[in-house]
């Protein structure tokens, strides 16, 4: 069964799926427990003409995609701070122009089909050594911002006027915490797809609060459902042959399954 | 037009806490608060009394810096923590968060995990409100009595000097009701200074407090007792 690992190729696919479900997952808990899930769907959109127009102007569409979403990222986050416009219209709106910008360049440029297709569905198995360890850097980076502000991000999640009141630097951390998970959208787009991303940020913390019993503990059952989702997934979609993003999004949907069974079971 | 909040180590008679000075507050053409002064001192206890839509809340709100005034200047001089009990109470369903971690997003200057000793002052001050057992509930499986003592901890967990606090009592069942005063009697006595919006005034005591009963305007702030006398003579507004 682990013989795939002898390829190198499938450790370095390990290890960046890995780096992608911590940071996913330690992302998870604040951005879908604030009604942002669908953030990481939208970002996923502008990573999309990110990356296409990164392949205009660039052999490594990746260091244009990275600024572009995560000042889309901003742009969202500035929207939705606005009267009159609340947050998912707002990811709706840059979303839905980034990725008609997108798709007109495609269109008009010429020898984008065969990167279409694999920024739609993802391919794990072809990353470089170099987007591996920028995922691991990625997930380092998120896991010391969710550390050290867990409880100013527990703060305001929960209940953002009395972390206001509280002097919680609301506004700095509502931006930090898009541009990380702009950056992880960028670095996820690679080998998940477009299409599947979001699940990533929004499948841990649902299947960990089927079972936990705090903020804290939804948020590290979290982590660890992630990595073994991701595990999972990869090894299933190596054996059966199977597109990598979607498989990992169905090992997600079975610990989901299989932590809402529990919850019923214990409920009895 | 500004809110300042400063803390001041003064250790001479009895000082300004609150200063409100031509505070105006509007939302679009509507305005909430016109052009109110006046001052609250350390060791006061005030009322906020007002009909529905009177601006109390909204009063309440700048001076906790969440709300900023249209005109006019608002100033905290606090030697020590503030204490805040919004009037609506977040309950934010599908969270899962205890009544532990709710608390903790109260301390001061946290840890990132729990000490023992604040873990201690936890469970004192849900001793005192008699809601124990509940440290590790999420919060949403709370009633809504249950709640409001829990929001009512975290807005004195850290032994604030200034507590403002925005119908603290509106959730609790009545024999509750009379403990909480008591324990606000308490911390009164203690040296808290004391804001308190309320609809009810009749089953409070009176001794040293006043009342500022605001209409978007100021229509009287003094003593109770004085208040009292006023209305039993039949004004409606003084």
């Amino acid at each position: 069964m682990f013989s795939m690992f002898t390829h190198s190729f499938m450790v370095y696919a390990l290890i960046l799926g890995i780096g992608l479900a911590i940071s996913a997952a330690c992302l998870s808990p604040f951005l879908v427990f604030s009604n942002q899930a669908m953030i990481a769907d939208g970002m996923s959109h502008i990573a999309f003409t990110g990356v296409i127009l990164g392949f205009l102007f660039s052999e490594q569409p990746l260091y244009f995609a990275l600024p572009f979403v995560v000042l889309a990222s901003f742009a969202i986050t500035y929207m939705s701070g606005k009267e009159g416009i609340n947050n998912d219209a707002a990811i709706g709106v840059v979303s839905a122009v980034s990725l008609a910008i997108g798709l007109i360049i495609a269109t008009v440029g010429s020898g984008f089909n065969r990167s279409i297709e694999s920024l739609l569905v993802g391919s794990i198995l072809t990353v470089t050594k170099t987007e591996m360890i920028t995922t691991l850097l990625l997930a380092m980076v998120v896991i010391v911002f969710v550390v050290v502000n867990y409880r100013s991000l527990l703060s305001m999640t929960f209940d953002e006027n009395y972390a206001r009141f509280r002097k919680v630097k609301v506004h700095f951390l509502r931006y930090a915490l898009t541009a990380c998970t702009a950056m992880f959208v960028v670095l996820g787009v690679r080998s998940a797809g477009t299409l599947l991303i979001s699940a990533f940020v929004i499948f841990p913390s649902l299947s960990a609060v089927q079972l936990a019993r705090s903020f804290k503990q939804t948020l590290i059952l979290g982590v660890c459902l992630a990595i073994v989702g991701m595990f999972m997934g990869i090894v299933a979609s190596y054996h059966l042959n199977f597109p990598t993003g979607s498989t990992i999004v169905l090992a997600y949907t079975l610990i989901l399954l299989c932590c809402y069974g529990l919850k019923k079971v214990r409920g009895n | 037009m500004s809110t300042s909040l400063n803390k001041t180590s003064k250790t001479s008679n009895k000082h300004s806490v609150i200063e409100v000075d031509h505070l105006s507050v509007s939302f679009e053409d509507y305005k909430a608060l016109d052009d109110i002064s006046f001052t609250v001192d350390e060791h006061d206890f005030v009322y906020v009394i007002g009909p529905n839509g009177s601006g109390k809340s909204t009063l309440l709100a700048t001076l906790t810096g969440l709300l900023k005034p249209t005109s006019g200047t608002v100033s905290l001089h606090v030697d020590g923590e503030i204490g805040y009990l919004p009037q609506k109470l977040f309950n934010k369903r599908n969270i899962p968060i205890t009544v532990k971690e709710v608390i903790y997003t109260g301390i001061a200057k946290p840890s990132l995990h729990i000490k023992p000793e604040e873990r201690k002052l936890m469970e004192s001050w849900l001793d005192k409100m008699q809601i124990k057992h509940t440290l590790h509930m999420p919060i949403d499986t709370l009633s809504g009595g249950q709640q409001q003592r829990v929001y009512l901890i975290r807005a004195l967990i850290n032994q604030p000097k200034l507590l403002l606090l925005d119908e603290p009592t509106s959730a609790l069942d009545p024999s509750f009701r009379e403990h909480f005063n008591q324990l606000l009697e308490t911390l009164h006595q203690q040296g808290t200074t004391i804001l308190y919006i309320t609809h009810d005034l009749h089953e409070y005591k009176d001794e040293g407090k006043k009342i500022l009963y605001i209409d978007q305007r100021i229509h009287y702030y003094g003593s109770v007792k004085e208040y009292k006398c006023i209305h039993e003579g039949g004004h409606q507004h003084v």
